[in-house]
This record gives structure tokens, sequence and C-alpha cells, in this order.
């Protein structure tokens, strides 16, 4: 089990819904994304993909024409390929929720989508997607449309050109989820990227939090900044977790810290700490509001508080071992686990999404879990993620994911990152056990 | 020179030395204050949706408060007689109720200005045009943010059902039958109906932010969300229902632990422990609900109460009881004798006090807000639980402070039945007749309850939704003493105000005060 009841019964399958260009593969890879951040297994499936694969080269707009119908077969074949991928998923990977990434713009496709789902049990959310904003549009596709394998060989000019008489072959047939017609459906109609939004008839939990997600993103340009807390007088003892104060270089960080980030010169900055001294002061060094929140705090140690890792196996060799096969979900006695931290961390996230500008100053396992959220990293590797002391990530959005960037801010701190051993037999040697433990005072 | 910092004493919190103010579990994020402006016919759900949503921006620390116009009416004009009041040419009235929106409107600037407040429900229809620009001119004036509810209903089975669940027994029609009630109401509709105009996104509105809640639900328009709060809101309003349907809440039954007097742990239940499990299971059965979902913790005497069932149930690690950090499994006198200080200062501030490495009720609050939004999802759910977690939930549905939340009364082996009734919760408290030690504290005598408790800008600190201040009287000069009697001419002038009596709020009612006496008394 995990620390949050797992809602989902019937698989769900969230059906994009729009004209080319329109943000669909961009809101369906964000919302895998966060699906499976939090703990729900989610599958995108996008119908273009398919379709590269089975038209190994793309000549240009007139594939799309409603009347080519040999494209019409081929284009039809792809999306029940999808569909046949769709069922293996839930059937045999045990997925929960299938994101069906394609245009889905006539009433037909999405009954054939409808007629598949009720024959098989799944339950069908619709996210339709609508602007008309001529500048939005063009800045997609330079975005996205540009990079794509089908444009690979094509100036920017031939690519532009291209793929607005693409857009042009599905408006004709382009019948948008209709209030009346479709008043049964469950449906999120997404205005003018987030300024209006129509809800109609959520089902249920996973429905509930998928609306409430799709209405908090937005994609206005801006960057987060992740750091750790400068170098604690407990780091520099090899001592997990505990409330202490700023080493002396911890201090030269958090000044660090200040005059990097002025040198950013980024407007409306955000900063927020955890409940923890040593955050509180690396803020305090900036010399600008901070917020704290306690859902930043360190993972809860339990037991092995204030431990060393040394001490950890000598008191706990079995909890050590256990740690160490399954990092992920392993929780210290009357402590916490990454999968706990996960959802303690969803407020953050889900706020971090709101916001623009900001500076997050946390933890080592905190960051961990905030960095596989934005770089899409799975469980197994989330506890394992470098997140070194005084060094500052900067992730940017751009196209569909997130571009990183890493300062070490050159000042000295003691390493706290721990690889997994090769041996993790609760039978192991103490020397096999602490192969990997990094040095310290 | 950074800052020096100390760990504030009841809070734990880090603050710079110099800077004692009480701060805030979580971050602060409302900045101008809003004003909640409910749209729409009457008998629409305006008011339940208000003091709903009131309720649930209090337990999670946003002070909020509700400013009915209607009762700002029932005080201005004591005897309702008829639907008649309510017609659009009854000038006297439309004064009246003018009035009385301007009244309300200078008591949400008072609240949100002067008070601490952070968000107002101005509860009205405000279906026309001229009334709505009127407040949105009023926020601006007072750089308040604006977000309109509406609620959209045709289903004349909702409108009837809401009629008489809270219609038929308001003040207004205390001395009517139920079929007058609902007659009168019905026609009091009709008078809105003509001037109705509902908020229109494309084109006039569409700058607005709002959220169009239709058919009880069913479908939702939102528009222009500007900020975290009404971010929140609409996530909120998404997920009520008005289903009938029952929420349990209870205790494990009583551990080892609980027999020794010792704080946390997660030690198994005693022998009376596992009576108690199985006599809610033959209570759970005598119940006869359709489809009950169980909810525990990962603690393992409340698991072990579940499972005494026989049904499937969900572990919520969020459900878990409050970490008492340094003091977990010390019994009371041992925290008194080893942390006496800590001891004291847990009496002094029961709600925002934190264990040292652990948890406070303010801390609770957030922790448990997940399982508030799902126990509203759901229908006939089961909670078993811990007593302080317990005391955090039945105050987000009993509407209880901070200051009242620590001190409920959540014994062993007593299960709570809420159920939703008109604007509120009936409890029934179910003693299962398994006996039990008490693990309740009271108040100490010694502590005082200062009211800087309550009203905290920038924390989550629940409050019980305020009462309406017009309960006290706004003007000095009407008093009680005995009125004089006025010839018939000089009431029937009084009905319909010339222009030349001067009309404040406070002559109309004098006149008003006056003349029901005599016109209304048979």
């Amino acid at each position: 089990g995990s620390s949050v009841p797992q809602f989902c019964n019937s698989p769900t399958m969230i059906v994009m819904v729009g004209l080319p260009a329109r943000g669909k593969t961009y809101i369906s890879k964000k919302l895998t994304r966060y699906l499976n951040w939090i703990g729900v297994p989610t599958k995108m499936f996008n119908v273009g993909q398919y379709r590269r694969e089975a038209v190994k080269i793309y000549k240009n707009f007139e594939f799309f024409k409603p009347d080519n119908e040999e494209a019409m077969k081929i284009r039809k074949a792809c999306a029940a390929a999808a569909l046949k991928d769709v069922a293996l998923y839930f059937t045999k990977e045990q997925g929960q929720v299938a994101v069906f990434d394609a245009t889905n713009t006539t009433r037909e496709r999405r009954a054939i989508i409808l007629s598949f789902a009720m024959e098989m049990g799944y339950k069908v959310f619709f996210v339709e997607s609508i602007c008309d904003d001529p500048e939005i549009i063009a800045e997609n596709i330079k975005q996205v449309k540009f990079g794509s394998p089908d444009y690979a060989d094509r100036d920017i000019d031939e690519a532009m050109e291209d793929f607005i008489q693409r857009i042009d072959c599905y408006r004709a047939s382009y019948m948008p989820i209709d209030d009346e017609k479709d008043r049964k459906l469950s449906y999120i109609k997404i205005f003018d990227v987030g300024s209006r939004y129509l809800v109609n008839r959520v089902q249920d939990h996973i429905q509930s939090r998928i609306v409430y997600y799709l209405m908090n993103i937005h994609v206005t340009p801006r960057s987060i900044y992740l750091s750790r807390h400068g170098e604690s007088e407990l780091n520099l003892l090899g001592r997990i977790g505990g409330d202490t104060g700023l080493s002396p270089r911890g201090q030269k960080y958090a000044s660090a810290l200040a005059t990097f980030i002025k040198g950013q010169k980024i407007s409306d900055l955000k900063v927020w700490t955890s409940h923890m001294k040593r955050t509180v002061q690396t803020a305090e060094a900036l010399g600008v509001q901070y917020e704290q929140w306690k859902a930043l705090n360190e993972i809860d140690a339990g037991v092995c508080e204030e431990l060393t890792y040394e001490e950890i196996q000598e008191n706990f060799p079995e909890e050590f071992a256990l740690r160490d096969q399954d990092k992920y979900r392993y929780r210290y006695p009357k402590g916490e686990s990454y999968e706990d931290l996960v959802h303690r961390l969803e407020p953050v996230i889900m706020e971090l999404e709101r916001q623009e500008n900001v500076l997050v100053i946390c933890h080592q396992a905190v960051m961990r879990c905030l960095l596989a959220y934005f770089l899409d990293k799975p469980a197994d590797e989330l506890p394992y993620l470098r997140c070194p002391l005084h060094t500052v990530l900067k992730l940017t959005p751009i196209a569909y994911g997130c571009k990183v960037e890493s300062f070490f801010l050159n000042i000295e701190a003691v390493n706290t990152h721990r690889e997994r051993p090769m041996n993790v037999n609760v039978s192991r040697k103490t020397e096999e056990a602490l192969q990997t433990v990094p040095d310290h005072i | 020179m950074p800052r020096e910092l100390t760990q504030n004493r009841i809070q734990k919190i880090w603050v710079p030395t110099k800077d004692d103010r009480r701060r805030g579990g979580a971050p602060h994020f409302a900045n101008p204050p809003t004003v909640i402006v409910m749209v729409g016919l009457p008998a629409r759900g305006k008011t339940y949706m208000s003091r709903k949503l009131t309720r649930y921006l209090n337990w999670i620390g946003m002070p909020t408060k509700v400013f009915n116009v209607g009762e700002y009416r029932r005080e201005a004009v004591k005897n309702y007689s008829s639907y008649d009041f309510f017609k659009p040419d009854n000038e006297c009235a439309v004064k009246i109720r003018q009035q009385c929106a301007l009244a309300a409107l200078r008591d949400v600037r008072s609240y949100l200005k002067d008070e601490g407040g952070q968000v107002a429900v101005f509860d009205a229809t405000n279906t026309t045009r001229e009334r709505r620009d009127m407040i949105l001119k009023f926020g601006e004036e007072n750089d308040f943010k604006i977000f309109f509810i509406e609620s959209v209903c045709d289903d004349p089975s909702v409108i009837a059902s809401n009629i008489m669940e809270v219609k038929v027994s308001c003040p207004d029609y205390r001395d009517c039958n139920k079929t007058e009630a609902m007659l009168d109401f019905q026609k009091r509709i009709e008078c809105y109906k003509k001037s109705y105009q509902p908020l229109d996104p494309d084109r006039y509105d569409r700058d607005l932010s709002f959220i169009k809640v239709i058919d009880v639900g069913r479908r939702f328009l939102v528009n222009r969300i500007q900020d975290h709060i009404q971010s929140k809101i609409v996530y909120y309003l998404m997920n009520i229902h008005v289903q009938p349907r029952t929420i349990y809440l209870c205790r494990h039954g009583e551990s080892t632990d609980n027999l020794k007097g010792r704080l946390g742990g997660d030690a198994g239940l005693s022998p009376h422990g596992k009576q108690f499990s199985s006599a809610l299971a033959r209570f759970v059965e005598e119940q006869q609900l359709k489809d009950l979902k169980v909810w525990t913790s990962q603690l393992c005497r409340s698991i072990q109460t579940a499972e005494h069932l026989g049904v499937p149930y969900e572990q919520w690690k969020a459900l878990n009881e409050i970490d008492a950090g340094v003091c977990e499994e010390m019994t009371y006198d041992e925290v008194k004798e080893k942390l006496p200080e800590e001891f004291a200062l847990r009496d002094e501030d029961k709600y925002y006090y934190r264990y040292p490495a652990g948890e406070s009720y303010q801390d609770l609050v957030q922790r448990v807000e997940p399982v508030i939004m799902e126990l509203e999802r759901q229908e006939n759910v089961l909670v078993i639980c811990h007593q302080a977690v317990m005391r955090c939930l039945l105050a987000y549905f009993l509407d209880k402070s901070a200051d009242e939340m620590p001190y409920l009364k959540c014994p062993l082996h007593t299960v709570l039945k809420l159920t939703p009734v008109a604007y509120g919760c009936k409890v029934e408290s179910i003693s299962l007749n398994v006996e039990a030690v008490n693990t309740h504290r009271e108040r100490p005598e010694e502590v005082k309850r200062g009211p800087g408790t309550l009203i905290r800008r920038n924390s989550v600190t629940p409050l019980t939704s305020p009462e309406s201040n017009i309960k006290k009287p706004r003007i000095d000069d009407l008093d009680e003493a005995p009125i004089q009697e006025l010839p018939p001419s000089v009431s029937a002038l009084a009905l319909c105000s010339p222009s030349h009596i001067p009309l404040t709020l406070c002559t109309i009612l004098h006149y008003l005060k006056v003349v029901s006496l005599l016109v209304f008394q048979r």
C-alpha cells in the first residue's frame, strides 16, 4: 500500500480533442508526468507517432487532406492500433490512466473511442483545447513543430506554410464537443490557454484531480530555482536529519546564493524555505521576503534521526538493508518514506505550477522529489538523483519538457550522496553496507 | 549580516529574533482581500454555498464571513407580509432593499479593512448587471478582488426541495403553513425572473472572474481565475455535492498505551478495545447503509479496529495521530516532569503549540485537508481515527474555531454520526457501551481565552464563521421604547416614502418600525 488510498477502480482514458497546435501533446505529456509522479501509473499514446511508424517519410500536408482515401485508411488503422495498445497497457501492464493524444476532432472518431471504452469497461474523460489566437498558434508551431521529425529537412518558412495548411485540412470537419449533444459525457474544455474552462460531469476522484491540475498550470515563461540549504553542522558530522544551523561554509554559501540570485536579475522572485533552521538561515542571507512551508521539511528519519550511517548500520542493520532494497518505498521506523514525501509535497508542486519565478531552498530528499517531478524521473531513480550541497539547479520549461542548468557556487561542502551499494541483502557484512557512505568527520 | 534566528517557543518556527509575530504554518497567499459575490435566483443554493464555503475557508485559516442581505432586510422590515415586497414596481421596497445592500457592503468594507477579514461572501441574488456593476465599482474603490459564484438551476424538483428544506422554516414564514409558504416563495422567485441577467462569459462579463455552477454541480463554467484562493474555491465547489449521506467519526478502540496513559505510539488494542471493535461491527451492520467506505490511519490500533468489521478499508497516513515528537509514548505526568516548560506552553496555546520535533493542531489541519476534500466527494463514510485528528475533522463539520478545537470532546468507544441538514450538520453521539479510559484533558482554569487567538491573518487558524453582526443594534436612536400611536393618515404617508423624507436607512427603519406595528398587527 501507499500513504494515500488509491482511488482508481476502472481504468480511465483521457481523450484529447482539438485542432493541431492547440497544446494537446503539451497537456498530455505534462498531465502524464504529474499523474505518474503522484503514483497513478499513466501512459501517453500519441497517434502521430504511430503514423510516423506506418508512413516512414512525411511528404507534405496533402497526407491530411480529407479526400485522401489511402491516407485516411492508414490514419484509421493507426488510431485502432493505438487503442489496442491502450487495452494492453491496462490489462497487461497494470496501467491506470491512458492519455489518448490525437486530434479526435470528429464525432465519428470520438464515437469509436467511446464504444471501445464501453466495451472494455474503461471510463472516458475528454480534454478539449480551443484556441483561435493566431499568435499563440504560431508560437506553438515554432516551439514544437519545427523540431518534429516531419519537418527535419525543411526550412522554417516552408515548415510553417505546410503546417498551416495541415491545420486547414482538419478545420472543415472539426466538430467541437457539443454542450447539448454531448451533455452526458465527462469533459473539460480549455479556452485560450486557460482563460476559461467548461467542466461537465466529473465522475470521480481522479477526474477531479485532473481538472484541478489543468486549471492551475500555465504557459507563461518563468524559471524555478532549486537549491539545498547551505552545509549544516550535522552535514559535517555525517549525521542525517536534525535541525541544526549552518556551518561556516554553509554561511558562505548563503551569501554566494544572494549574489547569484541578484546576478540573475529575476523579476518578482518568490523565495520558499522549509521550517528547518538551516533553510531559513540560508534564506535570511538573501535579504528578501521568504515563505516557510512545513511541507518542505526534510524526510523524517524517525528512529534514525541524527545518526550517522555507521550508527544506523550498527543499531538497525536490517532496516539499513531494507532501505537499500527499495529506497523509494522504504519508511524509516516512526518516520517517512520518499513515497510519503511525494504526497506531502503535492500542494507545493501545485502552487509551483501556479507561480512564476520561484527559488525553493530545501533539503536533499525533498529536492530529489521535486526534481523527479520536473524531469519526469521514475520512482526507482528518484532517491538516487544527484542534489549536491552548494549547487543551484535552474529549471526552465521549454517545448515539451524542462531545461536544467546546474550552478555550483564554488564553496566547498561535504558530499552527502550515498549510492546504492552492491550488496543489499540483510545478511551482508558491515563493510558491504558501508561501501558507499561518503566521507565525513 | 544575516539576522539572528530563534525558534518561537509555542510554534517552534524559526524567526528573526527581533520579530515575535505569530506565524503561519503555511505560506500566506491572500494579498488583496477578496469579495465573493453570489449570483442567482432565490432557492438556487446561494446561501448553502456561501455558508459551506465560509466554513471551509475559516477552517483552513482564511478569515471569512458571510454578509447575507436577506438578513439585513429582515432587520429593516421586521415583519414580512408577502411576496409583494419583492415586486419590481414596489418602489418603497426597492429603496429599502438597495439600502440593505449598501449597508451590507459597508460592513464588508469594515470587515476586510479594519477587522482582519480576508474574504467576504456577499450573499444576495445580485441578478442584475446594475447591481453587479455597483459591486464591481465598490471593489475597485477599495482595492478588493471580486469573484462571482453564480448558481443556475431550472430543475423544478430541485427548487421545490430547496424551498422545503430551508425557506418554509425561515423567519419570513413563521406564521404560515408549509403550503402557503411554498406558494408565496414561488411567486417571490417570479418577481426576480424578468430582470435576471445571468453572467455573460462571451461578451458583457468576459473580463470578470467567476464560476457558474450549473444544475447543482453537474457542469461548471470557470472564467479567469486570478489567484490561489480563487483556485481553491473553484476546486472546493467542484467537489461538494448535495446527495444525502452520513459520515461516521470514531476513534480506534482503546489501546494498551491508552491504558497506561501514554501519548502517541503505535500500540495495539486492549481487550476493551477489541470489544469495542466488535460492537462497532454490529453497529455498522445495524445502520444498514448502502456502500459504506471505511477509512483508517496507518497506525496499528486504527487498522485493528477496522479489521473487526470484516469489510474492505482504505488506509490514510494523513489520518495518523498528531506527532508528539520528543513526547511520543510519554505519559502526561512524565512530560510535566521532564519538560515542564513545554507542558505549560501547550496549555497556554494548545492549537498553535507544536511538540518539539512533532506537530501542532495547526499542522494537523493542513495535513488532514485532502481527507476533508475527499470526504466531500464521497457519500457514506466511516472514519476510524484518533483523538486530535477527530477533533480537527469535527471542527470542520461543526464550524468550531481554533480556540475550541483542541478541547472538543471525542471520547473512546463513541461514534459521532454526522448528517448534513439544511445549512449545517446534525450530530448524534452514540456510545457503544464498552468501558474505556478517559483521555480528555480539559482546558486548565488559569488559561484565559484571548480574542487574539481568533483573528489572525496569514496563518492556518480555523475560526468559527462569524455571527452576523446585525444582531446587535446598529442604529443608536432605535430603542425599545413603546411606539406612540400615529393617526392613519401619517402611516399611509410613511408607506410610500416621498422624496422629501430623508432617505437614510435610519429614518426608513424608524418609520417602518412604527408602521409595521400599526399596519401588520392584526
